[in-house]
């Protein structure tokens, strides 16, 4: 094909196919006239949507956290605290390949790929980025640190961590924080909360969440495609939770925990002010450490405390109910002088015990004919089997509200359990094949058997109202929230509630209590000299167990009380689980506990009580001997300090032959001065794994029928 | 009468200087964007948007010396051309330098040359010469044979580079051509009708459940569905780049950021934004007004260069004309599309205005040879 022949042959080269041009011009139109329409609807109809995009795409909001309240005792110890440790954190933004950065959280960090997969697919994790790693070690830090231009989506933060120094002590009323469930965030008591944040999952942590918790602030800051801060662009600070001032004392929560841990026995005991209701100790074995919830509870942990036969999670003081025993007593006193179907000069038999339906109840003993205070000081069965026949079961129904058992108390801690008193309609509930509430029946309520069941917590409540001449202070732990720069202080108000009973029935009752423990009763041993405590011990059936039973199979041991008679400031509930005698194994533990209050009360040095009440053995306190150098002087001092001291009363004597003496001489009693450095914490764990299965079952369901040998077995 | 016309050989009020503005333009739009989305190197010979402008000057020479050549001279070249760029395609895979496993360019000291852009422009003319006589008929299917040949060897030899997107090019020129030079009209209609028909068919009953892979499924079905976009999951492991391409166009608004404001480019959003996304970055900072003047630009300039094919005075230069808008149109489409959601992720750059010293070399060839055509339609 030459040049002249393509180029000078009209024909050819002048035939356009037009039609087909044209078509292709109306094709290129078409294409452009599409792209022209999605360049308007993207820039000028979704604008605003691709606008927010973009800024989602460069702007950053990292959480602050919010540091939280710390919890204190009512003189201002530390109960619990935080601490700031190292997090690593995971920002699924910046995570372009999310197989690779698994991938090096498994093998590089250690982590479980499951349990990362889970949190990222939580709701927490559309809003902040994610904490996969607590107390991150320095070689992680090193790592993360080293590959942030590779890895830009982990991070290390310093965050604040709780901390919880007292460990086991405590640990069921200050609680433990945990991220929030799912359910937790559809419930209305949580609207101010958001997925993934950080909050109370019991006891105080959880009760005052929202005054603890503050509120998260963040750091806006411009960052690039691979998620590197560029530029700050604003910060807001996070405003701090308010500290809780408690109503507990840590000191006498010592004692009470030492104590309770000494018996051996697992239990429960509480103490508080009857003037407003503030707890002072709260004591449940075996127990468990919060801070092992504060980094992220492993699963395995987790599993081992709530599948532990014992339960350590519980709070036994509010959440286990007992059968109360022969502290029950003391209601049907009360019931019965106000409903005026006993009188306190009127003599009821003991008998032994008493014949009801097809047999015989015992007594424990044989006491003759008792008045009421005699009744209640020996705790005589026969005595109130005829008082609570004459009550009958509509007036303990009406009374035992009154007196603030089978109702929740209303204490500041949740998953608080009512009691359960019985009833005609309760029997019939829970009896279908006897509904019929029989003479039996009420013999057994009467001495707080017979499906009678509280927690400890109501006793104490109802014990120490009565104490109180009636007047009911709702128990709380919570004192005070201190106020800080963006939040008012917010101080408990104590809330009373009267049982309305007449001041005789109290002076009757209040009298046969100081009898149980300053008379021939039960709880001599919670005896403390010019303190005139009452109380009352108690030794509940373990259901359809014989008394006199071992181990698993022996009975609760009561004792509850407090001082003084006519005043009291201090009252307290002790109950050491198949312990036995209420009033051998309990009322030691109460006496401990108000003699810590008497002591911090006269604002004696800590071994000073016990000197106080066993006529004053060798003591020098450390205050006079650190002024001093020399065995001589120290000697010169303490005489000089004779005469003005009230309490210490030098054995010159003594002193004379040991001149070591600026070492405080060691009190008598080894059960009240026992020294409180020594953890707790050792004596629940052996018992913890040794002891065998629990078969007291969930309900603790009271035997309606106890045969005649366990319980008049006394005799 | 045809002596007078015959006796102008070359009319300079022919020349069609709107035509080289329209270019200029884009070319001055795509280097202030360049400039806009990337950061200072330093050395300013080294920034791209200077050596844009430095390829922009050779490309100007070079569409000098094209227009004073007549493109009927050029005509008995076109085997050496082909020839040549044949060559330089089989340098490339020897002596190519590697980036991101593909050997695209061939170095000449400071400067370097991507042979795929001047086989364009060999395909172009080699086509245009061999299908520029008039067949009787139909076009026979010996000749379709051989203009699949003359397109499948320079294509071969780019797709072992790899680089696909520049290959893919050649086929809508190819197809453009056989469509002008009489192939069998009947056949395209049937073809047109059954794709219409068969494509939906055979992507859900035999593509999508056994042939094509998730991710590509997906990113199939992300033009089909945008609002798959606003899951992040699929965001982050199927369509990242589209979807920043997507928020870059769509922030730009009416009137865009203003130049340098684009945070999507400048703070490394988009991907490839000084090439195959330089049309994100200047509808994020010129907003709708400038991504619509750019389509018109494009518009013009192909609508601009049909008009001049029609008016040719003969089938060589006609074809040659509509290579070169067929081109332009494929690329920009394809460019664009993607740009805004509406096509796959495909290499392949926006003629004029990605950052590419060969790309723009070339372009001011081909626009130099539609203006020669142009100057010489009444010529001898």
């Amino acid at each position: 094909m030459s040049k002249k022949k393509v180029f000078d042959d009209p024909a050819q080269q002048l035939f356009k196919p037009r039609g087909r041009i044209l078509f292709f011009k109306y094709f290129v139109l078409l294409f452009f006239v599409v792209l022209g329409v999605r360049f308007w609807y993207l820039q000028v109809v979704d604008h605003e949507h691709y606008v927010k995009a973009a800024e989602n795409n460069r702007i950053r909001e990292i959480p602050i956290p919010a540091p939280r309240g710390t919890i204190l005792d009512r003189e201002g110890k530390i109960l619990v605290d935080s601490t700031p440790t190292y997090s690593m954190m995971l920002y699924l933004e910046d995570m372009t390949n999310a197989e690779d950065t698994l991938n090096i959280l498994v093998s590089r960090f250690g982590l479980d790929r499951n349990t990362i997969l889970k949190m990222i697919n939580a709701p927490g994790a559309k809003t902040r980025p994610l904490v996969i790693k607590t107390n991150a070690a320095f070689s992680d830090r090193a790592w993360i640190e080293g590959h942030e231009f590779e890895h830009p989506e982990l991070k290390i933060e310093l965050q604040p961590q709780r901390r919880y120094p007292l460990g086991e002590v405590l640990a069921h009323v200050v609680g433990y924080v945990g991220e929030i469930g799912e359910e937790q965030l559809r419930e209305p008591a949580y609207d101010y909360c958001r997925p993934g944040d950080i909050i109370g999952q019991a006891g105080i942590e959880q009760s005052y969440n929202k005054i603890l918790m503050g509120k998260e602030g963040y750091r806006r800051v411009l960052v690039d495609s691979r998620g590197r801060v560029l530029q700050q662009l604003e910060e807001i600070p996070p405003i701090p939770g308010q500290d809780i001032i408690t109503a507990i004392d840590l000191d006498i929560q010592m004692i009470a925990e030492e104590k309770l841990s000494a018996t051996g026995f697992y239990g429960t005991a509480v103490i508080n002010d009857p003037r407003d209701g503030g707890i002072l100790a709260l004591v449940s074995h075996p127990s468990y450490d919060p801070n092992l919830f504060a980094a992220g509870i492993k699963a395995t942990d987790f599993n081992r405390l709530v599948n532990h036969p014992k339960r350590p999670l519980r709070n036994r003081a509010i959440q286990d109910r007992y059968p109360p025993g022969s502290t029950w007593k003391i209601l049907m006193a009360v019931a019965g002088l106000e409903e005026k179907t006993v009188t306190d000069k009127q003599i009821l038999p003991c008998g032994g015990g008493i014949s009801t339906g097809d047999r015989f109840v015992h007594c424990y003993g044989s006491h003759g004919g008792p008045d009421m205070r005699r009744a209640i000081e020996i705790s005589c069965d026969g005595y109130f089997y005829r008082e609570g026949i004459k009550l009958g079961i509509e007036n303990l129904e009406k009374w035992q509200a009154l007196l603030g058992t089978g109702i929740k108390t209303g204490i500041d801690l949740p998953n608080e359990t009512k009691g359960i008193v019985p009833s005609r309609q309760w029997k019939r509930k829970e009896y279908p094949k006897d509904p019929k509430w029989k003479e039996a029946d009420m013999v057994y309520a009467s001495i707080g058997q017979s499906g009678v069941s509280t927690t400890p917590l109501q006793i104490m409540f109802a014990i120490t109202g009565i104490g109180n001449g009636g007047k009911y202070y709702t128990p709380h732990v919570f004192k005070e929230a201190k106020a800080t720069e963006e939040s008012p202080a917010i101080v408990y108000q104590p809330k009373v509630r009267d049982a309305g009973f007449s001041q005789d029935t109290w002076k009757v009752v209040s009298e046969g209590m100081w009898r149980v423990v300053n008379g021939s009763g039960t709880g001599r041993r919670a005896a403390i000299a010019d303190f005139d405590v009452c109380g009352k011990s108690g030794t509940a059936q373990v259901v359809g167990i014989q008394s006199g039973a071992t181990g698993e199979q022996k009975e609760h041991a009561w004792f509850v009380g407090y001082a003084p008679k006519d005043a009291p400031e201090i009252g307290g509930v002790v109950l050491v689980e198949h312990a036995g005698h209420g009033g051998v194994e309990s009322a030691p533990i109460i006496k401990a506990c108000f003699e810590e209050y008497l002591r911090k009360k006269k604002g004696l040095p800590k071994e000073e009580l016990a000197q106080d009440a066993t006529n004053k053995q060798p003591n020098t306190s450390i205050l006079n001997a650190a002024t001093n150098n020399t065995v001589s002087s120290v000697i010169v001092s303490v005489q000089k300090t004779k005469p003005a001291s009230t309490v210490t009363k030098p054995n010159l004597s003594n002193q004379n032959s040991k001149p070591t003496i600026n070492k405080p001489a060691k009190p008598a009693k080894p059960n009240t001065t026992k020294p409180l450095v020594k953890p707790l914490v050792k004596p629940l764990v052996k018992p913890l794994a040794l002891l065998p299965q629990n078969n007291r079952g969930e309900k603790n369901k009271p035997q309606i029928v106890p045969t005649q040998a366990n319980l008049g077995g006394g005799r | 009468m045809a002596g007078i016309i015959l006796k102008e050989t070359l009319r300079w009020r022919d020349f069609d200087g709107l035509l080289l503005l329209a270019a200029l333009s884009l070319v001055t739009l795509g280097t202030i964007e360049i400039y806009s989305s990337s950061p200072s190197t330093g050395a300013i010979y080294k920034d791209f948007w200077v050596k844009q402008l430095i390829a922009l000057l050779i490309g100007l020479v070079a569409f000098t010396v094209v227009v004073f050549v007549d493109y009927r001279k050029i005509y008995n070249f076109i085997p050496y051309i082909y020839g040549g760029s044949l060559l330089l395609l089989v340098a490339v895979l020897i002596f190519g330098h590697e980036v991101k496993g593909q050997r695209n360019w061939i170095n000449f000291g400071p400067m370097s040359l991507q042979p795929s852009e001047i086989a364009k422009i060999a395909v172009i003319l080699t086509l245009a010469k061999y299908l520029s006589p008039l067949r009787k008929g139909n076009l026979p299917w010996k000749d379709v044979l051989v203009a699949c040949a003359i397109t499948a060897l320079p294509m071969g030899l780019i797709m072992l580079q790899p680089d696909t997107g520049s290959a893919l090019t050649f086929i809508p020129v190819l197809a453009l051509l056989l469509f002008m030079s009489g192939f069998n009209l009947k056949l395209i209609i049937i073809a047109a009708v059954t794709a219409i028909i068969v494509t939906p068919a055979a992507y859900f009953q035999v593509l999508k459940p056994h042939v094509l892979k998730p991710y590509q499924i997906m990113r199939i079905e992300a033009v089909i569905n945008p609002e798959l976009f606003e899951q992040v999951d699929f965001r982050r492991e199927y369509g990242y780049q589209t979807f920043q391409s997507l928020i870059a166009v769509g922030s730009g608004g009416l009137t865009g950021t203003g130049v340098t404001k684009g945070t999507q480019s400048r703070l490394g959003f988009l991907p490839e934004h000084h090439t195959d996304f330089i049309a994100s970055v200047l509808a994020e900072e010129m907003g709708f007004v400038g991504s619509i003047s750019v389509l018109l630009l494009y518009l013009f300039i192909i609508m601009r260069s049909i008009g001049i094919a029609e008016r040719a005075r003969d089938r060589f230069g006609m074809l040659v004309i509509l290579g070169f808008a067929g081109l332009v149109f494929f690329h920009v489409i394809i460019n664009i599309g993607m740009v805004i959601g509406l096509l796959p992720i495909i290499g392949i750059t926006l003629p004029l205005m990605s950052y590419g010293g060969s790309s723009v070399l070339s372009m001011m060839i081909l626009i130099g040879l539609v203006i020669n055509v142009n100057l010489r339609r009444f010529a001898n």
